[in-house]
């Protein structure tokens, strides 16, 4: 008995070094002097310093983190907010009137398992002659598609789960539909919007490949704009300012994943395990 | 206040028959109340009458305007569910409102009858609470407060008690009952509990298989069952049924070729013979009609609930006061008058036996 | 006013049925029009019909057939591991975790992290003068592997994918595993069952459907791939890590062949769906 918790609280320790590596010996290489980088690649730093962190969080000419982190979070505001507007209506006839069930639910919720890359290509198509090619609304319309899968599926389970008495009661009380869906419905999905959204940014925040494709300078996101860092330009990678870019372009995700970690991982299961 | 009609509703899941063309009138001011077993469509039926169920044939009249095809919202009834169904996000108080406000009705006017039902109901101290932080009879009575305060055409109860413990639910009834009597509203009760159907009811539906049964005033259905059905599902120990025969001039034959007689009137179409257990009593084995041993004896305090092995008649059940003196396996005679006895004919019912010519 | 009830629900469906429509209607025909057109970004706005000629072009591709069997082989291989190393965390941690269930939250940092960022990570990680990972190998063995070279690419990109998904299938696995009642693990251990037995006559069995979901979706997610590998080595050495998502973006925007990429993305959503179709149907099966 007494052997086997070691060994599993061995297990775990080890899976969390192995699983959260990069981002461990990232979160490290950032500490040190670009100097120390040079000459101690190992994991033990000798002086810790913030020196790259004041770099990357300092505006430069050759660096503005802020217009990145601003991109997304804008982008990924739009991206995660508009499926829940313009899914809620509709999860809600779908759960109580059956509109759509069969055929509009099924297709949307595997839009989710299609390569993104077969709507970038068209969509950046279409973008050039709307002109919303390079424009934070446009990545933000882009990424509410990307989420408006899961969102519903969400809203519709949140729905669901609503008793229908409430819902009869609130007719018994004279309430039309939309002081039905208002007053009542709307409430008490409150916390499935939330969950809902904070999943959503997460997504948005993360998502790289319409980035890549859609934006080239005014509204590139902080996914792409962290791999600028990389393109050597003159004198090689400066790793110790990278790796300081790369913590704070994934802090914003992790911040909000972790306070929300049980809403996060039962939002995960439920959507996967429904599909 | 209002009479509600019922003509010849039918209502049908899927091809599924449930209910099976049902016709009622619920009078203006009157307590109504629908019982019957579970899954007969009780709660359909009501369902029905609020709008929330689709007719599938047949009218709905709410003083004699036919609201068969208007939405809840627009029937003016209110309705009080079994799990009370109060909005978890609002307060006692805009719970209450929710359906004045609905209507757009002038905020003093809210006050004012949010603050009168409250009072009614004692809630005052837990208006701007939310539903989560009250008790199970404090929550029953929001759901009423919130039917109240509309000042609807008519009440609709779905079990509204079944979620309460056996005390709480004896408090409530009599609340409901004299919530009644001061607001002389007519009222539709849904219960599969038969003592509060029997003590609210100025009127009793009995419903079966979707359909109706028999309809009367408690004491009607009570002391004259319509069917055998009637005479079984209400009182408790259920009535007696005893197999039976037309004896011709010598009244009527009994399982064993035991005769029984039932003074100078006609048997014929008598197929069962009924008896309700308080009215039999328990006498020396002697001559009486029916002899049997006692097989068990249950004490509940105030009475003796007594099965009586009869032999080829059956298991026969009695009430019997618990002064008495009684053992199992005791002989005894089971004597009663001849005017507790209720016939039945072979399709189950009721027949009254005309004097003989 | 009064509306009837189909009016009330096409008003609830309007919002999210005209997004759809403009952003992925329009999408679709373009895509249509453009798969059979011959269009360059100078041509854009005259794309010239010319039939099939764009999926002959396609299918003739070797890069193409590369690509399609790359994503397969990369899909399969980190689905089984993910699910394996997932499986085995979930069940043999489980009851650490029921009292300290902050352990979860330790475990899917890494899906909370951008893929992108994590390909970005491995860069730094597994450079050959900054990186602790060739750092330790030649500190400890004296020798180090490089990584991204043609032969050890592959390997290398199916264990960062896998590292950051396995996270996934355990979350899933623990699931399950916690939604088997008790009282069936009490039953049989009263009987005499001992762990191991237990696990592959009870515990497996109950969470088979859920392994399958895992696998599915893991499999989906894996073919799909671009984003980290796209990060840490883009096409690869010689093309050597091109999934079907970096071929089409190639043959896009670095070649601006868009006529072939968009018949390229037709007959890779031809694909998906099959796939998709293919895995719900067998899933619904089982059920
Ligand atoms: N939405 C529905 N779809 C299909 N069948 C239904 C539906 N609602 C009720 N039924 C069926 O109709 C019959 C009557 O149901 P109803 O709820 O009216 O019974 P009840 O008398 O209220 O029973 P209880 O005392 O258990 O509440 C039952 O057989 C039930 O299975
Ligand atoms: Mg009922």
């Amino acid at each position: 008995m007494k052997l086997h918790l070691i060994l599993r609280w061995l297990v775990f320790v080890t899976a969390a070094l192995v699983l959260n590596f990069p981002v461990i010996a990232t979160f490290i290489t950032a500490l040190k002097a670009p100097a120390e980088i040079a000459r101690n690649p190992s994991l033990v730093v000798q002086n810790p310093t913030i020196e790259n962190f004041v770099t990357v969080l300092t505006v430069s000419d050759r660096l503005n983190i802020y217009h990145y982190l601003l991109n997304s979070l804008l982008s990924a505001s739009i991206g995660s907010l508009l499926p829940i507007v313009v899914a809620f209506p509709i999860a809600w006839a779908m759960v109580r009137r059956g509109y759509g069930r069969n055929i509009l639910f099924p297709l949307i919720v595997n839009l989710r398992a299609l390569p993104l890359i077969i709507f970038a290509v068209p969509l950046y198509l279409m973008f050039s002659v709307v002109n919303l090619l390079d424009t934070r609304l446009g990545l933000g319309l882009v990424l509410a598609v990307v989420n408006l899968p899961l969102t519903l599926m969400l809203l519709v389970n949140a729905v669901a789960e609503i008793p229908i008495e409430l819902e009869e009661a609130a007719r018994m009380d004279g309430a039309r539909l939309p002081r039905l869906i208002l007053r009542i419905v709307l409430p008490l999905c409150r916390p499935a919007f939330i969950t809902t959204f904070v999943f959503g940014f997460i997504t948005a925040w993360n998502e790289f490949l319409f980035g890549l494709i859609l934006t080239t300078q005014k509204a590139v996101p902080m996914t792409v704009g962290a791999s600028f860092f990389f393109a050597t330009s003159g004198g090689g990678v400066q790793w110790g300012v990278a790796a300081a870019v790369m913590i704070v372009a994934a802090l914003p995700p992790l911040l909000l994943g972790l306070i929300m970690y049980r809403k996060i991982t039962g939002s995960m299961v439920s959507g996967a395990v429904k599909g | 206040m209002a009479r509600i009609s019922l003509r010849n509703i039918c209502k049908s899941f899927k091809g599924l028959e449930v209910i099976k063309s049902v016709s009622l009138t619920v009078e203006d001011g009157e307590f109504c109340v629908f019982v019957g077993p579970s899954g007969c469509g009780k709660s359909t039926l009501l369902r029905m009458i609020a709008g929330l169920e689709d007719v599938t044939s047949g009218q709905i009249l709410i003083d004699d305007e036919n609201v068969t095809k208007l939405e809840p919202f627009d029937r003016q009834l209110s309705m009080v569910f079994q799990s009370y169904a109060l909005y978890p996000h609002l307060t006692v108080r805009q719970n209450i409102a929710f359906a004045l406000e609905t209507a757009k009705q002038p905020k003093q006017v809210i006050e004012r009858k949010v603050a009168e039902a409250a009072r009614t109901l004692k809630l005052e101290d837990y208006l701007d609470r939310k539903p989560s932080a009250l008790s199970g009879g404090q929550r029953q009575r929001v759901a009423i407060g919130r039917a109240i305060v509309r000042e609807p055409k008519a009440f609709l109860f779905d079990e509204p008690l079944s979620n309460l413990d056996a005390a709480l639910r004896g408090e409530t009834r009599i609340e409901i009952a004299s919530l009644h009597k001061s607001l002389a509203a007519t009222m539709i009760y849904v219960t599969h509990d038969q003592v509060e159907a029997m003590t609210l009811a100025d009127r009793i539906v009995v419903l079966n298989k979707g359909e109706i049964m028999q309809v009367g005033s408690p004491r009607e259905l009570y002391e004259h069952p319509g069917n055998v059905f009637v005479a079984q599902f209400l009182g408790s120990p259920r009535m007696n049924l005893i197999d039976a025969a037309s004896g011709g001039e010598a009244g009527i034959m009994l399982p064993g070729n035991q005769r029984l007689d039932i003074g100078q009137r006609s048997s014929e179409k008598i197929s069962t013979v009924g008896m309700r257990p308080e009215q039999i009593s328990i006498t020396e084995a002697g001559d009486a009609a029916i002899k049997g041993t006692i097989k068990l004896c249950e004490y509940h305090g105030s009475v003796l609930s007594i099965i009586v092995d009869a032999g080829p008649i059956g298991d026969i059940s009695v009430l019997a006061p618990s002064a008495g003196a009684l053992v199992e396996g005791a002989r005894v005679g089971l004597d009663f008058p001849a005017d507790a006895l209720h016939f039945f004919d072979v399709s189950g019912n009721r027949v009254t036996p005309s004097p003989q010519a | 006013m009064r509306l009837l009830p189909s009016q009330e629900n096409a008003i609830l469906a309007s919002p999210m049925v005209l997004f759809l429509l403009a952003l992925l209607g329009f999408p679709v025909v373009l895509s249509i029009v453009y798969g059979f057109s011959e269009a360059s970004f100078q041509s854009l706005m005259s794309p010239k019909l010319i039939g099939f000629a764009n999926f002959q072009l396609v299918l003739q591709d070797s890069a193409f057939w590369d690509a399609a069997w790359f994503s397969l082989r990369f899909g399969l291989i980190t689905a089984l591991l993910e699910c394996v190393l997932g499986l085995f965390l979930a069940v043999y941690l489980a009851p650490l975790i029921r009292e300290n269930g902050w352990m979860v939250a330790v475990l899917i940092i890494p899906m909370i992290v951008a893929p992108a960022m994590i390909g970005l990570m491995y860069r730094l990680v597994l450079h050959e003068f900054a990186g602790p990972v060739p750092y330790y190998f030649y500190e400890w063995l004296g020798w180090s592997p490089s990584f991204l070279s043609t032969g050890m690419v592959f390997k290398t990109i199916v264990v960062a994918e896998t590292l950051q998904w396995t996270p996934f299938a355990f979350l899933l696995f623990l699931t399950a595993y916690q939604a088997i009642p008790q009282d069936i693990r009490e039953a049989a251990s009263v009987d005499g069952t001992r762990p191991w037995r237990m696990f592959w006559k009870i515990e497996l069995p109950q969470m088979m459907p859920t392994l399958f979901v895992a696998g599915f979706i893991r499999f989906i997610d894996g073919f799909r791939v671009f984003d980290n590998i796209y990060t840490l080595v883009g096409a690869g050495p010689g093309g050597s890590t091109t999934s079907m998502s970096i071929y089409i973006y190639e043959t896009f925007l670095r070649r601006g062949e868009i006529g072939k990429a968009m018949a390229a993305a037709i007959l890779l959503f031809v694909v998906a769906f099959a796939i998709l179709a293919l895995g719900q149907s067998l899933m619904r099966r089982r059920r």
